[in-house]
């Protein structure tokens, strides 16, 4: 019910501004683009190359981990701005839950957004990626998982501070230094949030391989640090909104 | 009357080190209207938010139907200050209908009241405005009927007549007598409204600097502080304020006359030092009278006399 309260509620916002919503949608497209066509003017490469496949999965998944985490703490900052954070937080489910599902419907509509300038890229550009809906599902999902326990640290954070943007702009560059990361070099390199996950996206994607071919460590690497991850998110949110209840700040702005 | 809320040597303090409640008890009963009164930063809205577990006291119990209360209670409803219950972007019945969700309610269970609110309310044409667009007290309206269509058994009102209209006053002053008479909730009201307070609640608590230093009916307040009100009129003489300064009374110096309210609530010595004072000075007195009283009087006294002011 509390999903999808939530799923009715965002397809409310996004007919009701629909304009800003497909400004968004073009923006995502034109920025891309930008990006494509600078690398390949930069670097020399044909457009044709590797290299420029797996840029659009990258640049498909740094969008998704913007969406996840920024979602979550822009979130939290309205309904405080608001003053509906108290009001929530006083239902009788936990906040924490509240906002997973208010940030899981949020994350619905910006997925099949994500999907549309995808399709839209690989028309333009004339790269067709593969596409296993079922295998991409899966390694998404988990990358959402590892990216909502980031979310919950830095929503734990707006609970008590409200104000958290100096912190927050530097988490988009830690994303595109998370794609650099060499993780075939050492095993702990595949610890670090998403780093893992990015890669099998863009081998699937990219490489054309299915998660069935993954083997038993791959999915240790998927599996362990998504859920480690969350539930460090969770305790430090659940903390975090602990403090908050303590000091009377939560409906503060 | 059957306790709902006991509230038991609450002290609330802040890690700031602010000391927002002391040390205060007292019982919310079934079905009744009471006030919470109190100047400014007297801790008003942090007993609400400790009763909806917004914030959390540093010592002492809160029950609720004589079972402690640990965590959220969902038989407590709370319309905050100001207009900050609501989505201003979506539609009142949108606020509605996403409201009850996060309540756990569906909203098919709830049409014929939320139907029957929105009527009693006047803003059945307004259902499909967004809240964003509406007047204040009619955002009011809506916020406070979200609270009614719960299954809670308390409603918190946090100045729920801050900057409205006097009808809209009006308008929520019978939906609060209908809260508690119809839907048999209890209210409890703060506000600085004391006309809003004195003619909707049975019962006051007046707290200053967290602590409480009053709680009785209005009626009783008034009674108590009404037959030891005194106000005497008589003609305006030169110098004639100078010899009532020293005695314990306020002067109210007119063109003609001049008057002066003194309490009798301790002694009525007093009353015998204006008399005398009046008939050594040979004023002429033209009015002599038990004055009329009204709580925001009543308030002003208990809060003056709880700070050691004459």
């Amino acid at each position: 019910m509390l999903l999808v309260a939530n799923f009715k509620k965002e397809l409310i916002m996004f007919k009701r501004y629909l304009f800003n919503s497909l400004g968004g949608v073009i923006t995502l497209y034109i920025l891309f683009l930008c990006m494509f066509y600078g690398y390949n003017a930069a670097t020399s490469l044909p457009t044709d190359s590797t290299n420029t496949d797996f840029m659009v999965v990258y640049y498909a998944f740094w969008m998704l981990a913007l969406f996840v985490y920024q979602d979550m703490v822009y979130s939290i900052q309205e309904e405080s701005k608001l003053g509906t954070l108290e009001q929530i937080y006083m239902s009788k489910f936990s906040l924490a839950r509240i906002i997973v599902s208010q940030n899981i419907a949020k994350l619905l509509v910006n997925i099949t957004l994500l999907f549309v300038v995808i399709f839209a890229i690989m028309a333009t550009t004339g790269k067709w990626l593969h596409f296993d809906l079922f295998s991409v599902s899966v390694i998404v999902l988990l990358a959402v998982v590892n990216l909502f326990g980031i979310g919950f640290i830095f929503g734990g954070l707006a609970l008590i501070f409200k104000k958290i943007e100096n912190f927050l702009q530097i988490v988009p560059y830690c994303i595109l230094g998370v794609f650099l990361v060499p993780v075939g070099s050492n095993p702990f390199l595949k610890l670090i949030p998403t780093a893992w996950e990015v890669r099998i996206l863009g081998n699937i994607m990219v490489g054309g391989i299915s998660i069935f071919d993954l083997s038993a460590m791959d999915w240790f690497f998927l599996v362990v640090p998504s859920i480690v991850y969350f539930v460090i998110g969770l305790a430090i949110f659940n903390k975090c909104e602990k403090v908050a209840v303590d000091r009377a700040v939560l409906g503060k702005h | 009357m059957k306790s709902i809320i006991n509230f038991s040597g609450v002290t609330k303090k802040y890690p700031s080190g602010t000391l927002a409640v002391d040390n205060i008890s007292f019982d919310i009963f079934e079905n009744e209207i009471v006030g919470l009164l109190g100047p400014n930063g007297a801790g008003k809205t942090t007993i609400i938010k400790l009763l909806c577990s917004l914030t959390n006291p540093t010592e002492g119990e809160i029950y609720i139907y004589d079972k402690l209360k640990k965590k959220k209670s969902t038989i407590i409803s709370v319309v905050l200050e100001g207009n900050r219950n609501l989505y201003w972007k979506l539609t009142v019945l949108e606020n509605i209908k996403y409201m009850l969700a996060l309540k756990g309610i569906k909203f098919s269970d709830r049409t014929t009241l939320v139907d029957e609110l929105l009527t009693k309310m006047n803003i059945d044409d307004k259902k499909d405005a967004l809240v964003g667009d509406l007047s204040r007290g009619m955002q009011q309206k809506v916020a406070v009927i979200i609270a009614l269509i719960d299954d809670s058994k308390i409603i918190l009102l946090d100045e729920p007549t801050l900057g409205l209209d006097v009808e809209s006053v009006l308008d929520i002053q019978e939906l609060i007598r209908f809260i508690a008479k119809e839907m048999s909730k209890s209210v409890i009201i703060t506000s600085h409204d004391m006309r809003f307070i004195e003619s909707t609640c049975a019962r006051a608590i007046i707290i200053n600097s967290g602590k409480k230093i009053a709680e009785n009916t209005v009626e009783e307040f008034k009674t108590l502080f009404a037959k030891k009100s005194v106000k005497v009129v008589f003609d305006k003489q030169d110098n004639v304020e100078e010899k009532f300064e020293k005695l314990n009374v306020n002067i109210n110096s007119k063109n003609d006359s001049v008057e002066v309210d003194f309490s009798c609530a301790d002694n009525d010595d007093i009353f015998y030092e204006v008399m005398e004072a009046l008939k050594d000075n040979k004023c002429k007195i033209n009015d002599i009278t038990y004055s009329d009283i009204d709580l925001e009087t009543v308030f002003l006294e208990i809060i003056k006399n709880d700070r050691g002011e004459k």
